[in-house]
């Protein structure tokens, strides 16, 4: 029996195949148990695959799941965009959910549009935070490169399809839920039509070095796009024991092979230090470098979107403070 | 063979941002102060590619006031073979969709080329919204493309995360969204800028699409609260002083986390 509310339920899209659960999945999960409580909603977890596993039930608990949707057909192990809107549209329909959340991935940029629009109902992408007041939600969105922030209030009950990239530190931890009840819906192959034909896909080349094992990466960004600065990068990567990245445009300018690249379209890192250099701070960046134990940025914009997730930041034009670096490096390395 | 760019006139750089007074708006200073979004520009130069290869023909078409044109100009000097403006001041990417719908319904079309966003409202999800209202296959974040020897379908290459990438193949009528990069851009020289300044571009009003409703009016299931700088996020500490002090603080930053 479908709620009568569109709110009565928050769905969380929590991965599929090998990449469920999704840590931003999961952190997501956790806050829209906090909105839940506030919003007397109940959240449940929505995972595609073959079947449910363990480690998902548990993480999903863990995150505050009241309940878990596990739509088990092995072709969803896979992702293919065209079949994961139909299937998520129905889910939605059936169910009678008011809202659909979704990590902010690449795969969730292709298919949330979809579903909001199957559904007819509006998609609110990008967003970086997502709270409750007074009924309504309020979500945090990114403009303007991430110059700017604008909040928008979401009216009470309206159906949403939302991608949510939650700064981790910002997440919190749920609370526990003892045992999610589990719904296992088993779908056929007929219930949805594809006119795009998946042929294959392949894994990223394995490049040089592998920035995902990396302990110290020093990352270029558009601010270092010139030979000199770049230099001066590589330089001081070497003294620190670490290893160079870039942002994706700087591979785009072919400054950079493409296994250099950190965020979305390229590699997700955890460093123990990440120090990003005239790097604005791109969502699509953010996503795949705000788990690192300790960030450092320099930039000469102090707005720039990349100081929402350091830890320390420079104001500064990097051909002035990477010399300077260097040399307390040199100093460093020569005391020690 | 035609094939449709979608392409946005954006602001030509945060410098020329202010808020409006009700807190509520961006405000775009100046004249001159748009330019083509980055995103569309690759799709731009991957459709005039595709002009080149297959003898296509090449259409671009926007929304948006009349400063919108610098868009089109932009296209024009590309290799576009026709410019098309739909009057309507909107940002609402449903509302984009639905109208461009209407219009490229009107031009008809083989292949659509949209970027994966637009810097200024990051919302990637007008070419997602416009394939499924036209109800045609569609790829994001493409960065490869290979048409069938007959010309009737798509070999199509583009990313999944981590550098992942896929493969997949689609009957024409398609709509690809563009990743950054896909083909180099190409420099204008200046004259063929002034000269794609005297072509003609044609324009579309809601009113000749059918669209009765007029945008914005109504208020809409969304509300804005508030439109500013980010907030001075809680953790980050801003390290000051004279350069050579600066650098020995972040030494010792770096010394700690890398303990």
């Amino acid at each position: 029996m479908p709620p009568s509310s569109p709110w009565q339920e928050i769905l969380v899209f929590l991965g599929y195949g090998q990449y469920c659960p999704e840590g931003s999945g999961l952190a997501l999960l956790a806050r829209s148990r906090d909105l839940a409580s506030r919003l007397g909603s109940k959240v449940t977890a929505l995972t595609m695959g073959d079947r449910l596993i363990d480690p998902v039930v548990s993480a999903a608990a863990e995150a505050g799941a009241h309940e878990i949707v596990s739509i088990e057909e092995p072709a969803l192990m896979h992702y293919n965009a065209e079949v994961f809107a139909q299937v998520l549209a129905s889910v939605v329909r059936e169910r009678g959910a008011g809202l659909l959340l979704f990590p902010h991935t690449l795969e969730a940029t292709e298919v949330a549009p979809a579903v909001a629009e199957m559904l007819g109902i509006p998609a609110l992408t990008n967003c970086i935070d997502i709270e409750s007041s007074e009924g309504a939600l309020v979500v945090t969105r990114p403009m303007f490169g991430g110059t700017r922030h604008v909040r928008v209030q979401v009216a009470r009950g309206t159906p949403l399809v939302a991608t949510v990239q939650l700064r981790v530190r910002a997440a919190g931890n749920g609370r526990r839920s003892a045992s999610p009840a589990i719904q296992r819906v088993q779908l056929a192959a007929a219930q949805w039509s594809a006119r795009t034909r998946v042929l294959g896909m392949s894994e990223p080349p394995a490049g040089e070095v592998d920035l995902t094992k990396a302990q110290v990466i020093v990352s270029a960004g558009r601010g270092a796009a010139s030979k000199p600065t770049l230099k001066l990068i590589e330089d001081l990567a070497s003294l620190l024991g670490g290893v160079v990245a870039c942002s994706r445009p700087m591979a785009d300018l072919n400054w950079f092979p493409r296994d250099r690249i950190v965020g979305t379209s390229g590699k997700t890192v955890k460093p123990k230090l990440y120090l990003a250099c005239g790097i604005s701070g791109a969502s699509q960046h953010l996503a795949g470098m705000q788990e690192a134990q300790t960030i450092i940025a320099i930039n000469k914009d102090p707005y720039a979107p990349i100081f929402e997730v350091a830890h320390y930041g420079v104001v500064g034009k990097l051909e002035e403070v990477l010399p300077a670096l260097i040399n307390s490096a040199r100093l460093a390395r020569a005391g020690a | 063979m035609r094939i449709i760019v979608c392409v946005k006139a954006i602001p030509r750089g945060e410098g020329r941002l202010s808020i409006s007074e009700s807190g509520d708006r961006v405000i775009c200073e100046g004249a001159g102060g748009v330019t083509i979004n980055e995103s569309d520009e690759y799709a731009l130069e991957q459709g005039a590619a595709l002009k080149t290869a297959l003898g296509a023909e090449l259409a671009a078409i926007t929304v948006g006031p009349l400063t919108s044109q610098e868009a089109l100009c932009v296209a024009l000097s590309k290799g576009a073979d026709k410019a098309v403006r739909i009057d309507a001041d909107i940002s609402d990417p449903g509302m984009v969709a639905r109208v461009m719908a209407g219009a490229i319904k009107r031009l008809g079309y083989d292949l659509i080329l949209t970027g994966v966003e637009s810097w200024d409202y990051l919302w990637s999800q007008v070419g997602i919204l416009l394939a499924t209202r036209l109800g045609i296959p569609s790829a994001y974040a493409v960065i490869g493309v290979e048409f069938s020897g007959d010309r009737k379908s798509l070999r199509v290459t583009k990313e999944l995360r981590g550098g992942a990438c896929q493969y997949l193949a689609m009957d024409l009528p398609a709509l690809l969204c563009v990743q950054y990069g896909m083909h180099p851009l190409s420099f204008v020289p200046p004259r063929r800028q002034m000269w794609a300044r005297s072509q003609p571009q044609d324009t579309v009003t809601l009113e000749e699409l059918g669209i009765e409703d007029r945008p914005g009016e109504s208020p809409g299931p969304f509300k804005v609260l508030g439109v500013g700088l980010p907030e001075r996020v809680r953790w980050v500490q801003f390290l000051e002083g004279r350069t050579p002090e600066i650098a020995d603080q972040l030494m010792g930053k770096i010394r700690n986390a890398t303990q």
